[in-house]
């Protein structure tokens, strides 16, 4: 072997060292970082395959002249306000810590968040979902610090970017005695003026009025508020706040961009979803589609769209997603979206966010179970349609779903890391090494292909521990496994049951899709380098779906 | 295994040339030395330079006066001294050592209508034979004119290239058999042998910081096989030394005693004292492949093998535990073992030598890599395989040949850049070539490039189409700004070159409105109305400066 090669070999496994020590990207939310709100808007969605939003946070232009402004520092507090929406305020400490992706069988560096909490009544507790995608802990407390209770998620949607939380115990109900709960009011509009609660040092209410300016996409690229106020916010405790119409709560804070002075804000409408969940599976759909806005009069005329039709054209879209579903195709043009026309832009007129993305607007304006009429134009003739709104992708795709706060699936086998592969792990390699092996790139050039071969979750070798039992193979990480004693390994669940079938001579077969392409392993040497692995610290050397039990050959 | 690994691993192996072509300060690359003098040279100026040049050597006349030849040589060669005292004139073997200057015409990849970027480089050569020389390959690479002047004599001789050999970095240069000047020169023999560790070597040429003939003194370093920078994917043995050696040192003999036994050809930028060479046995090699008038390139195997280390892959296989055999892991389409060799193949003897289970031979009483076998060969030998096939043992021939397609993942020289220039959308084949001129993402067309390369793709395709570049106009101003994809399907036919391309493009054979192109991994198709285009092409070609719309041929 040529040392070129075995440099670059190295260099990708210290690439992958290196990721799975990382911590994670998001550690927003610490008390006093304000250089890291503006990135939230940056992080990229983890579970639809969309083209990128167009950038949607205008920097406003129109702000009173510095002379009006001064004529109205005082803080607004209107009389007319029956309860003390300060007295919601709840501040909360959670420590996040999803499971490593590429080292499943642990979980990766943990970061601590603080924010606010807003109590809802009834002993729930509204919060933001994105630091608490894996929490390993969370605390209630009050403002000034004089009781703290342990807390759990009752519901979360990462999609939403919202949690419910809940006392642990039923005794800490008494922490909500000093507190007056908020109910939720009519969601907030383009123009609306609206109160932002917070508390200043020493636990001192204060609130400042905002008007909503603009709209743009949360994280998880859905539609949010963008609210300005008349004077400067400290982007201190600028997460978990409510924002206030109508004594109701109209609106919670999500962030503040410090260039722009604007608030951003999830909209009641949004809140509502969350206090509708009735089960763990997220509301929002996946539409499975990637779209260009039409802007081009050539391609308009190749299409045979309309005079004056506009729209998204469909590029491509991912198998059993509502879209496909639908029976959509590739080359179609969505027009309209729930009565709204989409422009050349491919922003869409909505009543509460003006323009915005279209497409985010499709996941948002209805949820999982419903159907969303779309109009679209197809071999130049406009016709409608309903999507029928699903998840399906996530339980019927190729690629298996990493929830960061249940473990991801995985066999060792005598040191071979066998792991499903998933769309996050994929994305978290591209994101961290610009070396995505061969064999991964190849993977997604046959997607089609495999899912037509009837693969039902595509599977990986992910790495190799070295052992006796994986001697020779060190090289062998990142290769899709295609079977297993010469049958088709369709799940890791199938895997798991053809590698612990016995065979005549005690040799198990595993074929991949890289050079030599067959590997062989031999029983007895797998069982003792899996207990000399035990023995080295790996707690659990599997991790099946639907089971938590730990069963070996 | 090198050369397997070179070949399997070529895609890879050119990522990092991409990458380190930009930053070539992280340790590990080669660079050739052969001095670039200018860059963009106005086409007036090598008229000039030799002027300049003539009158330098003038100048420093004086100086060198002082500090005679004689007594550079006794500086140099010690042992050489009181020979050189006697006779009151320069080694004999100085005047073999001849300064090489040329003006090239590199092509411009990124702007290939272009004529490329003239400039002038030095180098040095030496005899090997009546009027023949021999230098690195990329110091007469892209030139236009070569020139050698002897030792001590103003005169610039013309010269062309005989042979050149990009893969190894090797060429021979010849001046017109009416030339005297050299007929009384001794002609430099070049030895067989490879130095060893430690040994004394001289570095002889014509290096920056003079226009005189310069000796620099070192041991032997390192003996290894490394990549040679010229054509950023090969690899064969190398010779580090730490003499001194600086641009303009390339082509230039390396003396033990009286024997050449390397030329001076890289260095390294982020280290001192290393100085590479090219040793006697791939000088060598070159000389027995051109001795038919022709250079052929090195063969390879044209398979990856194996190690069969694993006790259940030995079982598998049946094989005892001796530490013999090795697995043929891939085989390339159209490789020299391509329907010879199977993958699942045990090879257990290569030439009747054992071979082991981690893939090395005994050669000459050491143990190498069973590539090196390739690595001496030619074109059309053969090599003769044991193997284990379903359990039986079967003998089998390969007849070697170079590697398929070497030229998409090798640089390329004197030849002009192919394109296709249509609606302003800039089209060529996807070499290497354009993968630096680009900066193309090597990720984003590895696995067209594997495919293409090793997987039977160059079957029915002449080349991979890639868009590298839009130049901006109303006909293409609402096209979304489209990085480099590779071209799919021009009017629904699929593309399979360049040519083809450019037949589908500018004389399609069905009368649609439009012209569609279709683009791998891009969003929408580019569709342009047939009617506006003759129209733009000419406004395009007119505003970019480009005066033909297509080269299909590389001539030079």
């Amino acid at each position: 072997m040529r040392t070129s090669s075995t440099l670059l070999l190295s260099g990708i496994i210290s690439g992958i060292i290196l990721s799975s020590c990382e911590p994670t990207p998001r550690t927003a939310v610490d008390k006093n970082d304000k250089e890291k709100q503006s990135q939230e808007a940056n992080i990229k969605e983890p579970t639809e395959k969309e083209a990128p939003a167009p950038k949607a946070e205008p920097t406003p232009k129109d702000e009173p002249a510095a002379k009006e402004e001064q004529a109205k520092t005082a803080p607004a507090i209107k009389p007319a306000i029956i309860t003390d929406p300060s007295r919601s305020i709840l501040t909360i400490q959670v420590s996040d810590q999803p499971y490593n992706r590429m080292t499943p069988w642990e979980k990766g560096k943990g970061s601590k968040h603080m924010l606010n909490g807003i109590y809802l009544g009834d002993g729930k507790v509204l919060s933001l979902g994105m630091v608490m995608k894996a929490p390993s802990f969370i605390e209630i407390s009050l403002p000034d610090q004089s009781q703290r209770i342990s807390a759990k998620r009752s519901y979360h949607d990462t999609e939403l970017g919202l949690s419910i939380l809940e006392p642990i115990h039923e005794k800490d109900q008494s922490i909500f005695e000093s507190r007056s709960p908020l109910s939720l009011g009519e969601p907030l509009k383009l123009g609306d003026k609206a109160e932002y609660w917070y508390l200043i040092e020493g636990g001192i209410p204060k609130s400042t009025e905002l008007q909503v300016k603009s709209s743009g996409l949360s994280s998880a690229k859905m539609p949010r508020l963008h609210l300005q106020s008349e004077q400067t916010l400290t982007s201190r405790d600028s997460y978990g706040l409510p924002i206030i119409k109508n004594g109701k709560l109209a609106g919670i804070s999500e962030g503040y961009n410090r260039d722009s002075q604007s608030l951003y804000g999830i909209n009641a409408e949004t809140i509502a979803g969350i206090l509708a969940q009735r089960s763990q599976e997220s509301i929002v759909p996946i539409i499975g589609i990637t779209t260009v806005p039409l802007d081009d009069p050539v391609l308009s005329r190749y299409l045979n769209m309309p005079e004056g039709s506009q729209g998204i054209y469909i590029s491509e879209l991912t198998p059993h997603g509502s879209a496909e579903q639908a029976g959509l195709k590739k080359g179609d043009v969505i027009t309209q979206i729930d009565g709204m026309s989409i422009d050349n832009k491919g922003l869409v007129k909505h009543p509460l966010y003006g323009a915005i993305n279209a497409r985010s607007i499709m996941r948002h304006q209805r949820k999982v179970g419903d159907t969303l009429p779309i109009q679209i134009c197809r071999n130049g003739k406009l016709q409608s349609i309903d999507i029928p709104l699903s998840r399906d992708t996530e339980s019927k795709g190729l690629l298996a779903r990493n929830l960061p706060d249940t473990p991801p699936n995985y066999i060792i086998h005598g040191g071979i890391v066998i792991q499903e592969l998933s769309l996050d792990y994929l994305q978290e390699f591209k994101s961290k090494s610009n070396n995505l092996p061969l064999q991964l790139l190849q993977i997604e050039d046959r997607l089609k292909e495999l899912q037509a071969a009837g693969y039902d979750k595509l599977c990986i070798i992910s790495r190799i521990i070295p052992t006796p039992a994986t001697l020779g193979y060190e090289k062998l990480g990142f290769s899709l496994i295609e079977q297993v004693n010469g049958q088709p390994a369709r799940n890791i669940r199938e895997i798991a049951n053809l590698l612990d079938a016995a065979t005549a001579n005690g040799l198990t077969s595993i074929r991949i899709n890289k050079a030599p392409y067959t590997i062989y392993l031999d029983r007895n040497s797998v069982e003792k380098s899996n207990d000399s692995l035990r023995r080295r610290g790996i707690p659990k050397l599997r991790q099946l779906p639907c089971s938590n039990k730990e069963s070996n050959p | 295994m090198k050369n397997l690994v070179r070949i399997t691993k070529s895609s890879i192996l050119l990522l990092a040339s991409v990458s380190w072509s930009t930053t070539s300060a992280i340790g590990g690359e080669g660079v050739p030395l052969a001095e670039q003098a200018a860059q963009n040279m106005p086409t007036a100026a090598p008229e000039a330079a030799p002027e300049a040049a003539a009158s330098e050597v003038e100048k420093a006349t004086p100086v060198a006066k002082s500090a005679d030849a004689a007594e550079i040589a006794k500086e140099a060669s010690p042992q050489e001294k009181p020979k050189a005292r006697q006779h009151k004139q320069i080694p004999k073997h100085y005047e073999s050592i001849v300064r090489v200057e040329n003006s090239k015409k590199k092509p411009n990849y990124a702007i290939p209508w272009q004529a490329g970027n003239f400039a002038q480089g030095t180098g040095t050569a030496f005899l090997v034979a009546p009027n023949l020389f021999m230098t690195n390959a990329h110091v007469v690479a892209n030139a236009e004119t070569i020139y050698i002047s002897k030792y001590g004599d103003a005169r610039k001789i013309p010269a062309k290239v005989r042979h050149i050999a990009h893969d190894c970095d090797l060429a021979l240069i010849e001046i017109d058999e009416s030339e005297t000047s050299f007929v009384n020169v001794k002609q430099l023999t070049i030895s067989d042998e490879l130095p060893r560790l430690e040994e004394e070597v001289r570095a002889i040429g014509y290096p920056v910081g003079g226009s005189r003939l310069s000796v620099t003194r070192g041991i032997v370093s390192r003996i290894e096989t490394n990549s040679y920078a010229h054509s950023r994917n090969n690899e064969h043995l190398t010779v580090q030394i730490d003499a001194a050696i600086n641009p303009g040192n390339s082509g230039g003999p390396v003396f033990k005693g009286n024997e050449v036994i390397g030329v001076a050809f890289q260095g390294l930028i982020s280290a001192n004292s290393t100085g590479y060479i090219i040793p006697a046995p791939v000088i060598q090699r070159f000389l027995k492949d051109v001795s038919d008038g022709h250079y052929d390139k090195y063969v390879n195997i044209g398979a990856e093998f194996f190690p069969i280390q694993n006790p259940a892959m030995r079982k598998h296989y049946n094989l005892p535990n001796n530490g013999q055999g090795v697995l043929v892991g891939d085989i390339i389409v159209g490789g020299s073992s391509d329907g010879i060799l199977q993958i699942g193949d045990v090879v257990l003897a290569i030439n009747g030598l054992p071979v082991d289970s981690s893939a090395m031979i005994e050669l000459d009483g050491e143990r190498v890599p069973l590539s090196e076998l390739a690595e001496r060969s030619f074109m059309g030998d053969q090599l003769q395989f044991s193997i284990l096939r379903d359990g039986k043992q079967l003998e089998l021939i390969t007849t070697l040949r170079p590697p398929p397609q070497q030229e998409l993942t090798s640089m390329s020289f004197d030849k002009m850049p192919r394109y296709v220039v249509y609606g302003g959308l800039v089209f060529q084949p996807l070499t290497l070539n354009e993968i630096i001129a680009h900066k193309i993402k090597p990720q984003s067309v590895l696995a067209d490039v594997e495919h293409f390369v090793q997987r039977g793709g160059s079957k029915d395709k002449q080349d991979l189409v890639i868009l590298t570049q839009t130049l901006p106009d109303e006909v293409n101003a609402r096209f979304s700004d489209y990085g480099n994809h590779i071209v799919t399907k021009v009017n629904g036919v699929e593309v399979s070159g360049l040519s083809q391309l450019y037949q589908q493009l500018y004389a399609p054979k069905d009368d649609s409105e439009y012209c569609i192109i279709e683009l791998k991994d891009a969003a929408l198709p580019l569709i342009f109305e047939r009617k506006t285009i003759e129209d733009a092409n000419r406004r395009i070609h007119t505003n970019y400066a480009i005066p033909e719309h297509a080269r299909l041929h590389s001539q030079p």
